[in-house]
């Protein structure tokens, strides 16, 4: 028993409730006599409004504080003896998308939703519950050690929204939650054997079958329109076929832009590639409706420009060698600009404070000329497609700013500083003694500081992810939109983290707005891909027992020992309440 | 008046006091006063005026001095009746009905009571009262009636005397010119012996004053004693007033009647 659940602490309050009633509202029986003086005369005063009197102890205030000391202790969950611990049972919900999956009406979730609502109703009154998410970090839903009661109204919303995960962090989360007096429920669409130990208990409610999934899909656009390629894939018994249509999805009106009939050999990936015409809209790729529906549609919004402004203040000389106008024209979306304050990247050889820099200079009292090898850092994103293959490098010999992420021998060559949102690159190359610029490597490079720079640019820095994914929206510098909302297709609102770089786990599949001050900035779709979770064919309804944790028939025990102390407390709560109305009864109502 | 009070009340008679007393007008008793009566009093002077045919003739011839005869007077004595019409008097169904027959078996005496010439009734509050016709709603404790009460007449207090002033002063007021006080207290009978019944709000009859108390022995037994006093300081009073004091518990005209009313001579054996 323990007074700690709330409904038991309401029922406490009923005692003091019950004094104060009698102490401010009791009603005698009236009594009228001719001399009232004669009875007690010092206490006799005015008794116009309430006030306290002396307590009473009648009949009637103990009954009643009886009956608020039984009901306290009937909602605690009195239990006696060895049963007196309360019931902990913790639940793990495995948070795959594969629990939508549907037969006869009815999702994976929603069968799990009525097995615990019968297994909360076979506890005690005051039994406590844990709801774990399985996740790559579990989530723990209700508790720890909620009142069992709370559950069902908890796990309603209950939308299974991850990707293919590991679960074994959230059962160990639980583990530790329900410790050695505990029972543990792990509620799947398949036993999962291999990857569920056998100390756990597993309730898989899964219904095999076939499905077919878009695995990936995305827009390219070409000179006459757009380009679609979609993955596509079917985890089925045979083959499986089902159509194929592509909708451009405008504000007014859906049009249908390209439909066909698909078979999809099982487990196969099948790559297709639909010319579409061009369109602003976003596009909508939809397979024909299986057990799954969350990997039948993929949401593609156009891919915004996001131009990035170049501006070139290198002497002529090592601009030509460089032959930078041509490369910059080559590159999408940059373009060049003369203003160097008005451009996003200046390119020059000495530092100019602008927010982006690439600063190309050799000057030294001394130089070498480097034919390789070259130590390139690999996990730097701007060195991503460099091999410097047949380059021939001259650099100054001298100390250099930053950290180096291109070296030959000691002598750095490429250094970066400075954090993401202000990247300062320097190239220790002398370009008109050098072969760099005419080597493939040196459009792979400017191309991956561009990408840089255009993923710092304000906006949505990518309008199409997966579920798990981050939403990322890069704040002006020195605006303050903390206030920024992302709402769900649920239309749920929720802030997003971060200053300059505000960013969401993208949770649930569909279209989320972002908003603020009710005025809508950008746009994302959230599309499911994850080839296991689609697949259907291993899903099963079956019960496997945990090997060491207590038994169900102890929890059993348990429940029904509580439910006998409940009722004793019950019968007495009904003996106390008649007897109390009895009494009152018999003073004509008063106490 | 009903029926079994009538006849309860049949067997009895006013009883006028003892000793002899002034005031009323001719009538059948002798007063304490020179009346006309054949029963001799006094010898006084003879002053000019003076009926000759009382003047003693045979004292004249022995002493040369006019002695004049006094007789008794013959008086009907005339009787008020104060009755306390307070709520109190009504505070039980029992009491008030014990109120009423008192009233009534009084008027009854008084009619066949040898030579009373009958008897006016007021209120607390000073009007004249019928007796068919009493009513209990009187909030003022205040015992002596406001309009003044005729010299020399016989005074009946009918009263419960529940109220917190010293009574003396207001029976002292009635007693002043009477020619004799009675003095009957009406008590119910839960009012002279409360039981023991739990927590009560006690309301006041008059003043609707509420006390909320436990009535338990020991507020019992503070209770009895002060009601002890009271009434033991009413009935120094009215005997100190020379008056007569009866009290009565209200309940069964008969029992009523044959109680403390005949013990102390305010009514007798018709």
């Amino acid at each position: 028993m323990s007074f700690a659940t709330p409904l038991g602490l309401i029922a406490l309050v009923g005692i003091p409730a019950v004094v104060a009633l009698h102490l401010f509202r009791r009603r005698f029986e009236q009594r009228r006599v001719g001399g009232l003086f004669l009875f007690a005369p010092d206490q006799l005063r005015a008794t116009a409004g309430r006030k306290r009197t002396r307590l009473l102890r009648s009949a009637s205030l103990l009954c009643e504080v009886a009956a608020a000391l039984l009901l306290a202790l009937w909602l605690g969950g009195l239990a006696f003896g060895v049963s007196s611990r309360a019931v902990h049972v913790v639940l793990v919900l495995d948070d795959s998308v594969s629990m939508s999956a549907v037969d006869e009406g009815r999702s994976v979730a929603d069968r799990v939703r009525d097995e615990i609502g019968a297994l909360i109703d076979d506890l005690p009154s005051d039994a406590f519950a844990t709801v774990i998410l399985t996740g790559a970090r579990p989530e723990i839903l209700v508790g720890p050690r909620e009142l069992a009661s709370t559950v069902p109204g908890a796990i309603a919303d209950w939308r299974p929204w991850r990707a293919g995960h590991d679960p074994g962090s959230a059962l160990d989360l639980g583990v530790e939650l329900a410790g050695s007096s505990g029972q543990m429920w792990f509620f799947s669409d398949r036993v999962q054997d291999a990857v569920v130990p056998a100390a756990y208990e597993v309730r898989a409610l899964g219904v095999p079958g076939d499905n077919a999934a878009i695995l990936a899909a995305r827009r390219h656009r070409t000179k006459e329109g757009e380009q679609l390629f979609a993955d596509l894939s079917a985890f089925g018994v045979g083959a499986i076929t089902t159509s194929l249509s592509v909708h451009a999805v405008g504000d007014a009106e859906v049009k249908t832009l390209a439909t066909r009939e698909i078979t999809l050999a099982d487990g196969k990936p099948q790559h297709v590639a639909i010319d579409l015409p061009k369109t602003t809209a976003p596009i909508s790729v939809q397979l024909g409706d299986d057990a799954l529906a969350v990997d039948n549609e993929f949401l593609l919004f156009p891919q915004p420009e996001r131009p990035v402004a170049v501006a070139v203040t290198l002497g002529e000389r090592a601009k030509a060698a460089l032959e930078l106008s041509r490369v910059l024209r080559a590159l999408p979306n940059v373009y060049e600009v003369e203003d160097a304050e008005a451009a996003h990247l200046v390119i020059g050889d000495d530092s100019t404070g602008s927010r982006h820099e690439l600063r190309i200079d050799a000057t030294a009292e001394e130089s070498d000329t480097w034919l390789g090898p070259y130590l390139i850092e690999r996990r730097d994103p701007l060195c991503d497609g460099l091999t410097l293959d047949g380059v021939v490098w001259s650099s100054g010999r001298r100390e250099m700013r930053g950290f180096p992420v291109v070296l030959a021998g000691e002598q750095p060559l490429v250094t970066r500083d400075g954090q993401a949102e202000r990247l300062r690159l320097e190239l220790n190359l002398d370009p008109l003694r050098s072969n760099f610029a005419t080597s493939p490597d040196w459009p792979i490079l400017l191309t991956n500081v561009c990408d840089h720079v255009r993923s710092v640019l304000p906006g949505a820095v990518e309008p199409n992810v997966l579920v798990g994914g981050l939403l990322r929206w890069r704040n002006e510098r020195g605006t303050d939109r903390s206030d920024l909302q992302l709402v769900d297709p649920f239309g749920h609102e929720r802030p997003g983290r971060g200053l300059d770089l505000v960013t969401w786990r993208a949770r649930y599949p569909g279209e989320h707005r972002l908003v603020l001050d009710g005025k809508e900035h950008a746009r994302f779709s959230v599309n499911f891909a994850d080839a296991h979770e689609s697949d259907l064919r291993d899903a099963e309804t079956r019960g496997r027992e945990a090997e060491i944790v207590d038994r169900p028939e102890r929890i059993a025990e348990r429940v029904d020992t509580g439910r006998n102390e409940g009722r004793l407390l019950g019968l007495l709560l009904l003996v106390v309440v008649a007897l109390d109305w009895f009494v009152l009864r018999r003073a004509g109502g008063r106490p | 008046m009903r029926t079994e009070c009538a006849r309860a009340a049949a067997a009895y008679a006013f009883a006028l006091p003892r000793t002899p007393f002034s005031g009323g007008l001719g009538g059948e008793r002798l007063g304490s006063g020179v009346g006309s009566s054949l029963e001799f009093m006094d010898f006084r002077d003879y002053l000019p005026g003076d009926d000759l045919r009382h003047v003693d003739w045979r004292t004249f011839a022995r002493t040369d001095q006019m002695k004049v005869r006094l007789y008794r007077e013959e008086v009907a004595p005339i009787l008020d009746v104060v009755v306390d019409t307070s709520r109190s008097m009504a505070v039980t169904e029992l009491k008030e009905q014990a109120a009423r027959d008192l009233c009534g078996a009084l008027d009854e005496w008084v009619r066949v009571a040898a030579g009373v010439r009958g008897a006016r009734y007021w209120t607390c509050a000073g009007g004249a009262l019928e007796v068919d016709a009493l009513a209990f709603e009187d909030a003022d404790g205040e015992l002596a009636p406001r309009v003044p009460l005729r010299p020399r007449s016989l005074r009946l207090v009918l009263s419960d005397f529940l109220f917190a002033a010293d009574p003396a002063p207001a029976l002292r007021r009635l007693a002043s010119g009477s020619s004799h006080l009675y003095v009957v207290q009406l008590l119910d009978p839960w009012e002279l012996d409360p039981s023991q019944e739990g927590p009560r709000t006690l309301i006041d009859a008059e003043t609707g004053e509420r006390l909320e108390i436990v009535l338990d022995a020991a507020a019992i037994e503070g209770y009895r004693e002060r009601l002890g006093r009271l009434r033991a300081g009413v009935e120094r009073a009215v005997r100190s007033l020379g008056g007569t004091f009866a009290s009565v518990i209200a309940g069964e005209p008969a029992e009523m009647f044959r109680g403390d009313l005949l013990r102390q001579g305010v009514i007798e054996p018709r």
